[in-house]
């Protein structure tokens, strides 16, 4: 398998994407809500921050088993990369060099980084496949979907966990037919630290297997001398080294190894189902829809990315049975059982649909990757029909980039910081998704929007019944400044003021309740998207009168 | 692509639609965002929704998803809770349809149209229910002292549960209770052994105002209304909260409806197999009562727990 070579302008470029990226993060995040996970994975920082003081103060005694399970033990039903990653973002540049006068910022910085990361390697990755135009399609097309775009900018395990299966694909695609110590030893490492990411990576090993069967018929079919060993040395390390790294790195799995590693795995093949809307029906109990995945796929990905990506995948297939080299039967392999596999829970109507698009996060990365590959082909057959017309010919590709671009990044822009509300063109926006009965929210992250609101109109010392905001979400608002100080956030909306209501169908009894105890239908603020009501407040009337 | 057969390469200026498609989409994109009304157009309604807005004929908003937008622009006088929140619609003689982005609300949208405004994105269209019924009375409008009496049975003993106006109002939140009111008959054993108007989510996880009448775990409850204008028949619904118990709470209710010594039915509500049923209608035929004015009796018992159990009945023609 031929190497190839970036030059170094590759790497600036990939460098600026990236940066250029993390910057629209960063200066954006301000006007986005916490969500419930992320008081969650903060409560955990805030645990592991304790235990980097007590790694100062008593030096190698912070490793014992006391200590560990003391401040490993919060959610430790996920693992401790991103959670590490987000108290030692917080500890550095909150803390220490207040490089973020927001903890929450300094929380969410690791998240952004993982997506800034991905755009970089989609650039690679792209670049050294189709070339850098395709290259940059693919890394811009996965920036500008607007629930990425949503999601990387979150203290969450859902986009670091994609850019993990991203950056352990192309070190394993680069190491395929390799025996260099140091190439399969950059992909053991990647592939732990996937695995101590998120549970997403368990099924990356299956993929591999897949994959080298899929490479393997491809070459037996065209007759084609094998690609590397038979079982590639890297695969080997993915097996081997993956689960010594995710033991070094991942403290809570030094102790009762077995009986944790097997609760890991129990906690998330038997996980809890939450209620979800589809389609006008709320599920909460199998049978889940098996179409749920695909649909929401084609509502929430500018379509413009999914034709250039379907595009992508024919003329793959295609160059699979006639004239792909062996560096596109391994790379563009990857990319389609790594879409197949991120996708396949979701054909069992046991898997749990709760979390929307997050849960199939994984495949976006790869399905830009042949967006990139349509556009290389698209643009081709563009320069062709305009053969006759050099100019014409010329701009050919720029022209194709702009308007397979503008609408995805028009999109993300303007669905921030509602990114759970938006719906793409093709389902009716987000009334039309409204309408069809999709999902409006979750998390209860909207509260970022009724913040001056609820600042407004809350009097001295109110309490504010937070519903499905998180109250550690809602605490870290506060100590943000982003609510004021003296406001409290309860569970009881009896010993409330203002009451908030996020909008989930399940959850309009909360509403109700509301309505009987504060004598009114009638909410005094709200937060719309596209003329969609997606969470909005109540304020006592009695309240309302003193004013 | 030269090996590419030729009738196929025929097609290529299809190749085209490809740019097309990403600036049809942002196009759309740019359009659906702007086509529904926001909070400002909403509340430009308000003049003329109070103006056709008549008590008694609830309004409703097409599609149901914009309603919360109306609750906040037009306020209580255009929802009065026990509109929003009515057991059905057919003792309803008209309702006020409020529609954006052409939507009909779909439950009336076979019925006539008396009237019809457009007012910027908006259409206003006053429908007459085909045929109504005509509601003589409506119990979850009656529960006060004067026209209500409650007492906890057992045997033959009696407990009388008595009127409060400032009982500690409180609600379990999601996973929790439905809300308490304020003012409620309160009966002895327990704060949460009370009659009072609520709502509970239905099985489409819509509200619907009732009475709260959970009985206690012997004996039962008993709500007595005094001179009520009977009609032909007793229409009610009866159920429990759909979210709390549509994975089964295992319980049975029986609502036993009289008139003095005659018994006018029973109703009895109980899980389907999979969990709660939810908000379930009943008829009940009041014979030679039909035109009199008497008191009627609601006896409500129950095996099992979590019978939380909440009704609304009307007396109809």
């Amino acid at each position: 398998m031929t190497r190839f070579r970036y030059e170094r302008r590759d790497f600036a470029v990939a460098a600026l994407l990236a940066l250029a990226y993390l910057v629209v993060l960063v200066a954006s995040t301000k006007t986005l809500g916490y969500m419930r996970d992320e008081g969650f994975y903060v409560f955990c920082a805030r645990a592991l921050e304790a235990w980097f003081e007590r790694i100062d103060a008593q030096g190698f005694a912070a490793f014992g088993r006391e200590s560990i399970d003391r401040y490993f033990d919060p959610v430790h039903e996920h693992p401790a990369l991103m959670k590490l990653l987000f108290a030692a973002s917080h500890r550095l540049f909150h803390e220490r060099f207040h490089l973020f006068s927001e903890s929450g910022d300094a929380y969410r910085l690791p998240g952004m980084v993982m997506a800034s990361m991905t755009v970089a390697v989609l650039y690679l990755w792209g670049t050294q496949a189709m070339g850098r135009a395709a290259g940059a399609v693919a890394a811009l097309s996965f920036a500008c979907m607007p629930r990425v775009f949503f999601h990387a900018h979150l203290a969450c395990l859902d986009v670091a966990v994609a850019a993990m299966w991203l950056l352990t694909s192309f070190l394993y695609q680069r190491a395929f037919d390799e025996r260099r110590f140091r190439a399969l030893v950059a992909v053991g490492i990647a592939y732990g630290l996937f695995l101590n990411t998120k549970h997403n990576a368990w099924m990356f090993p299956f993929a591999l297997v897949l994959h080298l069967g899929l490479v393997r018929a491809i070459e037996r079919l065209r007759k084609l001398p094998r690609t590397g060993p038979l079982v590639p040395w890297a695969l080997g390390a993915v097996v081997v080294l993956g689960p010594l790294v995710l033991f070094l790195t991942w403290p809570w799995l030094w102790f009762d190894t077995g009986e944790r590693v097997l609760g890991w795995f129990k906690f998330h093949l038997g996980h809890d189902y939450y209620n979800m809307e589809f389609l006008g029906e709320t599920y909460w109990k199998p049978p889940m829809p098996r179409l749920y995945a695909w649909v929401m796929t084609l509502a929430t990905v500018p379509l413009v990315t999914l034709v250039l990506a379907a595009i992508g995948v024919f003329d793959t297939l295609r160059a699979f049975r006639r004239d792909a080299d062996s560096a596109r039967v391994v790379g563009d392999g990857l990319w389609l059982v790594g879409i197949a596999v991120s996708y396949a829970p979701w054909w069992s109507s046991d898997t749990p649909i709760f979390g929307g698009t997050k849960h199939w996060l994984t495949a976006y990365p790869l399905l830009c990757l042949l967006a990139g590959r349509g556009f290389a082909l698209t643009a081709a057959q563009l320069r062709a029909l305009a053969s006759a017309r050099p100019r014409a010919a010329r701009l050919a590709t720029g022209a194709l980039a702009t308007t397979s671009l503008a609408g995805p990044l028009v999109m993300a822009l303007h669905a921030h910081p509602y990114g759970l509300s938006f719906y793409a063109p093709l389902v009716g926006g987000a009334p039309g998704a409204a309408s069809l009965g999709l999902n409006r929210t979750f998390w209860g992250y909207t509260t970022g929007v009724l913040a001056p609101a609820i600042d407004e109109r809350a009097p001295p010392g109110a309490g504010v019944y937070v519903h499905d905001t998180a109250l550690q979400s809602w605490e870290l608002m506060r100590a943000d400044g982003r609510l004021r100080a003296d406001l409290t956030g309860t569970l009881a909306i009896q010993s409330s003021n203002l009451a908030l209501y996020h909008h989930e169908p399940h959850m309009r009894r909360v509403e109700f309740e509301t309505w009987v105890l504060y004598g009114t239908v009638a909410p005094v603020a709200m937060g719309v998207y596209d003329g969609v009501p997606i969470a909005w407040l109540y304020e006592r009337p009695a309240q309302r009168g003193t004013e | 692509m030269a090996d590419w057969p030729p009738r196929v390469r025929r097609l290529h200026l299809l190749w085209l639609l490809v740019p097309a498609l990403g600036l049809l989409e942002l196009g759309l994109h740019v359009a659906f965002s702007r086509r529904a009304p926001g909070i400002e157009a909403w509340r430009s309604l308000a003049g003329v929704a109070l103006a056709l807005k008549r008590p008694g004929e609830p309004v409703v908003v097409a599609p149901e998803w914009a309603e919360p937008l109306a609750r906040l622009a037009l306020g209580d006088r255009i929802f009065p809770l026990a509109e929003l929140a009515r057991a059905d619609d057919r003792s309803v003689p008209r309702v006020l349809e409020i529609a954006e982005l052409g939507a009909r609300a779909p439950r009336v949208s076979g019925w006539p149209v008396v009237s019809e405004t457009r007012n910027g994105p908006f259409v206003l269209r006053v429908l007459q229910n085909p045929s109504p019924l005509h509601a003589r009375y409506r119990f979850v409008d009656h529960v006060r002292p004067g026209e209500l009496t409650v007492a906890l049975v057992r045997g033959d003993v009696e407990k009388s549960c008595e009127f409060t106006d400032h009982a500690r109002a409180v609600a379990g939140g999601l996973h929790g209770q439905v809300a308490a009111p304020s003012e409620r008959f309160q009966c002895p054993g327990g704060e949460a052994l009370f009659v009072g108007v609520t709502v509970i989510d239905d099985q489409g996880y819509r509200p619907r105002r009732c009475i709260w009448a959970d009985p206690p775990a012997q004996g039962a409850l008993r709500l007595r209304f005094t001179a009520v204008p009977l009609g032909t028949r007793l229409r009610g619904f009866a159920g429990r909260s759909y979210f709390l118990y549509r994975d089964g709470g295992s319980a049975k209710v029986a609502l036993t409806v009289s008139s003095g010594p005659t018994q006018l039915g029973v109703v009895r509500h109980a899980d389907a197999p999979g969990g709660e049923t939810g908000w379930l209608g009943f008829d009940l035929a009041t014979g030679a009562l039909a035109g009199q004015t008497a008191d009627v009796d609601f006896e409500i018992r129950a095996d099992g727990f979590q019978k939380n159990f909440c009704f609304a009945v009307e007396a109809v023609d």
